[in-house]
């Protein structure tokens, strides 16, 4: 996963671990889910795959990354005249390209310690799994 | 669609729905005219004729003729202004034949004139209020029109509004007790996790670490569930934050366990509070504001938690698999949930095998050529140097973060020394330890290969930040062993190593390595000098200056703090030493040491101080002018246990530097805080010396 910060955006790629050899369900997912629920209540600029960027406070997350935003503004007013009376939106997880948030917000020491604890867990999962693939 | 979609004449049909609907085409068709007909006058005419004068018709007043600028921001409610509604205000619709309504006797006798726009109760303008921030000019106007209104007004508009809700909440509770638990059961399963602490991880620490902690009065108002959520269920859309409620029942509900099911459970219990019914009118949803109702909840609370605790117990036994090959099937299914999504980058994980056999082929080549290259380690390959250095520092980081959570469950061991569950405990803290430890090789200082591999492990940055989180569980001993390590190797530290000062990226990229240096590695050697005795301070001065080269060494920040923190404690030893009955060799070691760093240092005291920006950027001259404050507290340092001549010294070589300084200062081209600084920073040296800035003659 790559974290870069920039003067006030702060972009992250999501690069999701290959399934597991024997198939046992692995949760880097939920450091998303996880990462998210802590920036409920903050600002942050979706934007879609459809080029739209939608400017708001985040309500809610879910396990699917579905965002619910409160309070919307399209950054882009004039050529998306259609949501101006718009005022709370739920966003499908699957259309979303990036999730603009704001440094002070994210403690990346912490995202990263999470991060590499989901990689040590997928890890001890895929050695535990290779004997029992062998075996079977 | 005067008959069903299925044909007409079922009989009787048994669910309510469809009872309504038979009871409703009955009455339409009773009333003369197909259902079309009526729908189509219904839209197209307000039957009023020509009795609707040109003042009362403002159904399109907000929206006709208006710009965008005027329509943007505002909230319109329709529902309000539909002709359906509206022929429920007296002085309409006195021939309006909606089915179902029940026009009141009382409308068809009002006079136009006292016409009324259909008013808001006091939930609704309550709801109203809070959604927006700026009532719109329209809101003001009703809310005096309801203020003032006359009594018959009122108890037509609350009769009105009964009539309303009862049509409304007429399909209520379609869904059975059994077909809500049945669907929650399901949507709760998809949520269960094994691990939820290591799952939650971020979120908990993150709010542990930011004291986020809400009252009671918030958790009641929350109810929401994740469940429900899922399901999309617009109706509760301006309700209050989910997850927020999501994260505090992590932190109450437990410390010691955030189990997905317990927060569930937590969840499951609020909502329960909450109008529960799934075909929640907007009425209900009106009333979101007020008391919820905790009459029947409580024993759908047990049952809801019951049932939770079954959900979870089950999902423990049964790990769900991603892949599923059921018998005499030629492949692997895959089954998508939300822990394993699709995947869109299919990566080849090899990675893991592939760096280690990478290691093993190349260790034993320097072996075969009988150890002549033995002492370059792997120098000769830059590459591989440099990926198992990050491969070391990535283990120390495991086994820092296994030590951390060990510490995190130490709470819940038993108290009996002798139990096994804290011999396995304390195995298992020793074990990540010497993990950690032997990777950054301390205990040998002086090692065969060039650089040191702690010297390697701190030439990046998440190495020197993992440095103090280390400390924190080492001994006394290992502090001791970690401090002779980078002081026998200061040399060839990367941050000692930074040549030049001058502006750039690399400059100021050298400039962040160094400060991040002197956060984080330096802060604990430093606490461990402060607090030991002369001889290991002397010990440890002795080998700084043996193996470095001093007074290159000394441009350097991370020097001069070394170097300061062992004259200052040499000096606090040997003023709380008076009263003691003293070691006289170690007080004249520490002496030795002193006249042989002035020696050393004698004639290069001005190259101590970083090259003056020929530029000073008038916007930021702090940034260029306080860069030797480690310099001149050095020099302080210095001059307390300086004798007179070698204080003449001193005083003659920075000289210049010092009346450079002070001229600055009272030029008056800097600014005051600025001006005040610099002489701050001068007279650290010079009150050292019994002088002080104010005297120096200009």
């Amino acid at each position: 996963m790559g974290v870069a910060a920039n003067s006030h955006v702060v972009i992250i790629s999501i690069n999701l671990p290959s399934p597991t050899k024997s198939g046992l369900l692995s949760d880097t997912p939920m450091l998303f889910y996880s990462f998210f629920k802590t920036q409920v209540g903050q600002q942050v600029t979706i934007e879609l795959k459809n080029d739209l960027a939608i400017q708001g406070t985040l309500e809610s997350v879910d396990q699917f990354l579905n965002f619910k935003l409160k309070d919307i503004k399209v950054v882009d007013e004039e050529r998306y005249p259609h949501m101006m009376s718009v005022k709370n939106c739920f966003i499908r997880g699957s259309v979303v390209r990036y999730v603009q948030l704001s440094p002070p917000t994210v403690d990346t020491a912490l995202l990263q310690d999470a991060a590499r604890r989901e990689a040590q867990s997928t890890q001890q999962m895929q050695q535990q799994n290779k004997p029992a693939v062998a075996a079977a | 669609m005067s008959g069903s979609f299925f044909g007409d004449g079922f009989g009787q049909a048994d669910d309510p729905i469809a009872r309504e609907r038979a009871a409703f085409l009955a009455q339409g068709t009773s009333n003369g005219g197909d259902l079309d007909a009526r729908l189509e006058s219904l839209a197209l005419h307000d039957n009023l004729g020509d009795r609707l004068e040109e003042d009362l018709d403002d159904v399109n007043d907000q929206t006709f003729d208006a710009d965008v600028g005027d329509i943007a921001g505002q909230e319109f409610d329709f529902y309000q202004n539909t002709l359906a509604n509206q022929s429920k205000v007296p002085g309409h619709a006195l021939t309006m034949q909606f089915p179902g309504t029940s026009v009141a006797p009382m409308a068809s006798q009002m006079p136009t004139e006292t016409r009324v726009r259909r008013g808001l109760t006091l939930a609704e303008l309550e709801a109203q209020m809070l959604q927006r921030a700026t009532p719109a000019p329209q809101t003001t106007q009703s809310l005096l029109k309801t203020l003032t209104a006359a009594p018959e007004v009122v108890a037509q508009r609350k009769e009105a509004r009964e009539t309303r809700m009862m049509e409304l909440s007429r399909y209520d509770n379609m869904m059975t007790r059994h077909d809500k638990d049945y669907i929650i059961r399901i949507q709760i399963s998809q949520l269960l996790t094994d691990d939820p602490a290591a799952d939650d991880f971020y979120c908990h620490m993150y709010q542990l670490s930011r004291g986020v902690r809400l009252g009671p009065s918030d958790t009641q108002q929350n109810s929401q569930q994740q469940h429900q959520q899922q399901t999309g269920q617009h109706q509760q859309q301006h309700q209050q934050q989910q997850s927020q409620a999501d994260g505090q029942q992590n932190e109450q509900s437990s410390e010691q366990q955030a189990e997905q099911g317990e927060q569930v459970q937590q969840q499951v219990q609020r909502s329960a509070d909450s109008p529960q019914t799934g075909g929640e009118s907007p009425a209900g949803v009106r009333h979101h504001f007020a008391r919820q109702h905790r009459s029947n909840t409580q024993s759908s609370m047990a049952r809801m938690q019951q049932q939770v605790q079954r959900i979870v117990n089950e999902a423990r036994r049964r790990p769900k698999a991603a892949h599923v090959a059921p018998e005499g099937a030629l492949g692997k299914i895959s089954v998508n949930s939300a822990r394993n999504p699709k995947q869109v980058i299919q990566v080849a994980r090899q990675h893991a095998g592939s760096v280690s056999t990478h290691d093993h082929q190349h260790s034993p080549l320097p072996g075969d050529l009988g150890g002549i290259f033995a002492g370059l380690g792997d120098a000769r390959n830059p590459a591989i140097e440099r990926r198992k250095t990050l491969r070391s520092i990535e283990s120390v980081y495991n086994a820092v973060l296994r030590m951390e959570q060990l510490m995190r469950e130490q709470v819940r061991l038993p108290a009996n020394a002798d139990h096994p569950a804290v011999q396995a405990w304390l195995a298992q803290y020793a074990a990540a330890k010497d993990i950690a430890w032997n990777e950054i090789e301390a205990a040998q200082p002086i090692s065969s290969t060039y650089p040191h591999a702690l010297v390697r492990f701190l030439s990046f940055a998440k190495g020197k930040r993992i440095i103090p989180r280390l400390v924190h569980h080492l001994s006394i001993d290992q502090v001791l062993a970690l401090t002779t390590t980078i002081i026998a190797n200061f040399e060839s530290l990367d941050v000692c190593r930074f040549a030049t000062y001058n502006a750039g990226a690399a400059a100021a990229k050298q400039r962040e390595e160094t400060d991040l240096f002197m956060q984080a590695v330096m802060p604990p050697a430093l606490a461990f000098l402060a607090d030991t005795s002369l001889q290991i301070v002397n010990g440890l001065f002795a080998l700084f200056m043996e193996r470095n080269n001093v007074a290159w060494v000394a441009r350097t920040k991370p020097a001069l703090g070394f170097l300061s923190m062992f004259l200052g404690r040499t000096e606090m030893l040997k003023q709380s030493m008076q009263y003691q009955s003293t070691d006289s060799s170690e007080l004249y070691q520490a002496a030795e040491l002193y006249n042989h760093l002035f020696n050393s240092l004698c004639g290069g005291f001005v190259s101590i101080f970083p090259p003056v920006q020929q530029q000073i950027d008038l916007q930021q001259p702090a940034m260029g002018l306080m860069e030797d404050v480690h310099a001149w507290q050095f020099l302080a340092t210095l001059a307390i246990s300086a004798s007179v001549e070698q204080q003449h010294v001193l005083v003659a070589e920075v000289r210049e530097k010092v009346l450079e300084k002070v001229q600055i200062a009272n030029s008056g081209r800097v600014p005051v805080e600025i001006a005040a600084a610099l002489t701050a920073n001068v007279n650290l040296f010079l009150n050292a010396l019994g002088l002080d800035a104010s005297q120096v003659a200009m």
